[in-house]
């Protein structure tokens, strides 16, 4: 799916956007140098050419706004589309571009509009103000000014002419008169220059030494040229950087001839030139005012330009700077979607290495952990698969039947050997509680045994139980063990079965093979007296009367022994038998001991009986005090036996207050039990002693288990062994 | 006339005592032994014929008395006396070198021809 993805997005730069970047690209190259052109004109001449240009900037802006509105519109209407099919990351992108457009389009057209309305504006306000006016002015105050000097300078020209005919310095006598006189004037009345011309000859000049001489014998000759008798000559003539106005003065004087005085004042500036200058600028000015709108548009036209430039841009840069943050947000939206289907085999590529970029590599690694742990999971679980299977094959398989009961007491687990033994349905057993399953009365021994242990929570094992079902009866031993949690809370019980009517079966007909061959032996054992007896006497009876009486006497006599003691064996074996139903009742188990020790304590003076009675046993437990007197009885023997009637006997009573039952310890210093015969020990008619009826034991065991209690047999140490009764109270 | 030695090997009394008495009416000495260890005493002490011996003794049992017997220089003829007449008992006792077993009950007639043979 990513990688698909990858793919779409590879494939996006096509050729169309390519031949508009070029096409936007060689626009605006074309906008600068139109530009370009039209600005280093500086003014706008009305030919074709600007127009030309000016519409050719129009055409290239229209098509730039063009360009820019189909890419926009287009990227927004992919953008719609995006979003109408919900891909990821949409909403996102159309926010960034959204955001980036406002972003520039809204100053971008504040400072478009205000610009071009101060442009405008601006434009209109140059051409609105009365440059003819002060152009006007300009003249005149130049004219006035070049009129004033003229004045001055004919003025002092009159002063002069009048001075000199009034002097008479005309006279050449009087020259050198005339010339000092002509030099302090100068002097007086700032002149640049005063020069006598007598009959078209210059007689003299007095010039201010600061002016720039070069032009000044082309002025002085043009003035005499122009001077007419009786008539003022006046001339303004450019002299260097400035300006001479000249007056000359014309006069006759009546014997010396035509005299002719020339005044003449420098103005160091050109006003001349300079209002010609401003003549032209003004009418440069008027041409403009022509071109007033050319003018606005072309501003116009750079100014939308340059913000159509700029919306491009921004939205440009908008879209890329979305699309390089919601591309991976993308991915990472899709992987994570992906990741969600189950697919933990995602990894998002994505060379970015800002922070989207670490997010991307952490992103990448929390699904390399996932994959990992999720790996780690399956094989755990198909672990535990195997496992359960492997029990559950197991408890299917085995004979023994096993029931788990949660701490509430309803059933986990039963197998069918379980249901088998207990005759159960198939169905509807899980989740039940034990006491529905097992409510009807021929559960009620297994069902108080399982209650007992709900209750006291301890182990039981191997408790034989009776169940008859279908008018049998079955054998069972019942294995009741605690499941605890870690925290040492009780969680439930399992419950073991094991059919021992099959295994009883084939134990009987063992024990009961031994007891055949037992009792034969034991019969056989005195018949032979009898017979041998029997038949000595009728043997001497015929033959030899020879100590007949003797020989009566004595075969007599062990006829009768023997078969007493046929009769005392046929006895034990019919109380066994007949032995009679438990009667419990209180009962002070230390004192049933004592009485049943001191018994022994008087026959077998060899034996040392050592008690150690526990305090903590209660005083009162309920038993059957003839029963376990017989019991006892029976162990004593046995270790009396055993230590072959001397050595030391050792009885121990304890409490566990956990499981509220009393434990009895029965050691004898004897010969110890073979391992092998341990398991037969307690059957009928196993007996390792040459006399004895093999019952002891076996009574021992039927009285306890009808207590419902237990005994086992261990090694003594050092030697010898030892029973251990263990009775609830 | 010499008398043939028995020696009775069994821990029942009853048998013991009757056995001693119809050997003796046939003219044989008798000695008898409750145990294993103690016939084995006598037989270190005295030569016997024959000896009658019990399979299942206390401590000690027939075979292995059997067994001892046979070790010794001197070989009286031994027969045993099995309550559990087994075939298996039988033939180890034979192939161990006893002569001919009894089985009990034992019977006047058998024992006296057993032993006379």
């Amino acid at each position: 799916m990513v990688n698909s993805v990858q793919n779409i997005k590879k494939k996006q730069p096509k050729k169309g956007p390519r031949i508009l970047g070029a096409i936007t690209l060689l626009l605006i190259v074309l906008f600068f140098v139109i530009e370009f052109f039209i600005g280093k004109t500086q003014e706008f001449p009305a030919t074709t050419i600007t127009t030309i240009l000016l519409s050719s900037l129009q055409i290239i802006v229209l098509l730039l706004f063009l360009i820019l509105s189909f890419v926009l519109g287009r990227n927004l209407i992919k953008l719609y589309l995006e979003r109408k099919r919900k891909v990821l990351g949409a909403h996102f992108k159309t926010k960034l571009v959204l955001f980036f457009i406002a972003l520039s389009l809204i100053p971008t057209l504040l400072l478009f509009f205000f610009a071009s309305d101060l442009i405008s504006r601006n434009i209109e306000y140059w051409f609105k103000t009365p440059l003819d006016k002060i152009m006007d002015d300009t003249k005149n105050l130049a004219d006035g000014f070049h009129m004033n000097s003229k004045d001055i300078t004919l003025h002092y020209a009159r002063q002069l002419n009048e001075a000199i005919e009034k002097q008479n310095l005309m006279n050449p006598k009087r020259r050198a008169h005339l010339m000092e006189f002509t030099r302090t004037k100068l002097k007086e009345y700032k002149l640049d220059e005063i020069s006598i011309y007598l009959n078209d000859e210059e007689l003299f000049a007095y010039l201010n030494p600061d002016l720039p001489l070069q032009d000044y014998q082309e002025l002085s000759a043009n003035i005499v040229k122009l001077a007419q008798p009786d008539e003022i000559v006046s001339s303004i003539a450019p002299m260097g950087k400035g300006e001479m106005i000249r007056c000359g003065i014309p006069f006759p004087i009546g014997n010396i001839g035509n005299v002719l005085i020339v005044v003449g004042k420098f103005l160091p500036q050109n006003y001349a030139q300079r209002i010609n200058n401003i003549t032209s600028y003004v009418q440069r000015y008027e041409e403009l005012k022509t071109q007033q709108n050319p003018m606005k548009t072309f501003y116009l036209i750079t100014l939308i330009f340059v913000t159509i430039l700029i919306i491009f841009a921004a939205s440009w840069i908008g879209f890329h700077l979305a699309k390089a943050i919601t591309v991976p947000i993308e991915k990472l939206a899709q992987a994570t979607k992906e990741v969600s289907k189950g697919n933990l085999n995602v990894r998002v590529e994505d060379p970015a290495s800002d922070e989207l970029g670490i997010l991307i590599d952490s992103f990448n690694q929390m699904i390399s952990d996932l994959k990992e742990s999720h790996h780690n999971i399956k094989q755990k679980t198909s672990e535990l698969e195997a496992r359960k299977k492997y029990i559950e094959t197991i408890l299917n398989n085995i004979t023994t039947g096993v029931i788990t009961l949660d701490a509430q007491g309803n059933i986990t687990i039963i197998n069918p050997s379980a249901r088998e033994m207990l005759a159960l349905p198939r169905k509807n057993l899980i989740g039940k509680s034990y006491k529905d399953v097992l409510s009807y009365p021929r559960y009620q021994e297994i069902l108080k045994n399982i209650q007992l242990g709900m209750q006291n929570k301890y182990r039981l094992s191997d408790k034989e139980i009776n169940i008859g079902l279908n008018d049998k009866s079955t054998t069972l031993t019942l294995t009741l063990s605690p499941l605890k949690q870690s925290d040492n809370k009780f969680s439930g019980l399992i419950v073991v079965l094991d059919n021992l009517t099959q295994l009883i079966k084939a134990q009987k007909i063992a024990a009961w093979k031994e007891v055949a061959q037992r009792v034969a032996h034991e019969i056989k054992n005195p018949l032979t007296p009898i017979l041998l007896s029997a038949e000595r006497i009728i043997k001497k009876l015929n033959k030899n009367k020879k100590h007949y009486d003797k020989i009566i006497n004595e075969g007599a006599n062990t006829i009768v022994q023997e078969a007493r003691a046929i009769k005392g064996l046929v006895d034990e074996f019919s109380n066994f038998a007949r032995m009679p139903e438990i009667r419990l009742q209180s009962t002070n188990i230390h004192d049933i001991i004592e009485q049943t020790v001191s018994l022994f304590q008087g026959v077998f003076t060899d034996i040392k009986f050592e008690k150690l009675f526990s305090s903590s046993v209660p005083s009162s437990i309920q038993t059957d005090p003839e029963q376990m007197k017989r019991v006892f009885i029976n162990i004593l023997d046995n270790a009396v036996y055993a230590t072959n009637k001397k050595g030391k006997i050792k009885i121990r009573t304890s409490f566990n207050k956990e499981f509220q039952r009393v434990k009895i310890e029965i050691a004898d210093t004897g010969h110890g039990i073979f391992s092998k015969d341990k398991d037969k020990l307690f059957l009928p008619h196993f007996s390792t002693k040459k006399k004895g009826t093999g019952l002891g034991l076996a009574i021992v065991n039927k009285v306890i288990n009808e207590h419902n209690g237990s005994i086992n047999v261990e090694s003594n140490f050092p030697h010898g062994a030892k029973f251990v009764i263990q009775l609830p109270t | 006339m010499i008398k043939d030695k028995i020696l009775v090997i069994d821990d029942e009394a009853g048998i013991r005592s009757s056995l001693k008495g119809i050997l003796e009416d046939e003219g044989y000495i008798i000695k008898t032994s409750e145990t294993g260890e103690g016939g084995l005493k006598l037989l270190k002490k005295q030569y016997f014929d024959l000896i009658l011996l019990d399979i299942w003794l206390p401590e000690i049992n027939g075979i292995e008395v059997l067994k001892k017997i046979k070790k010794m220089d001197e070989n009286p003829q031994v027969v045993m006396i099995s309550g559990h007449g087994t075939i298996e008992t039988a033939v180890k006792a034979t192939k161990l070198g006893a002569y001919d077993f009894l089985e009990k009950p034992l019977s006047l007639e058998k024992v006296v021809l057993t032993v006379k043979r």
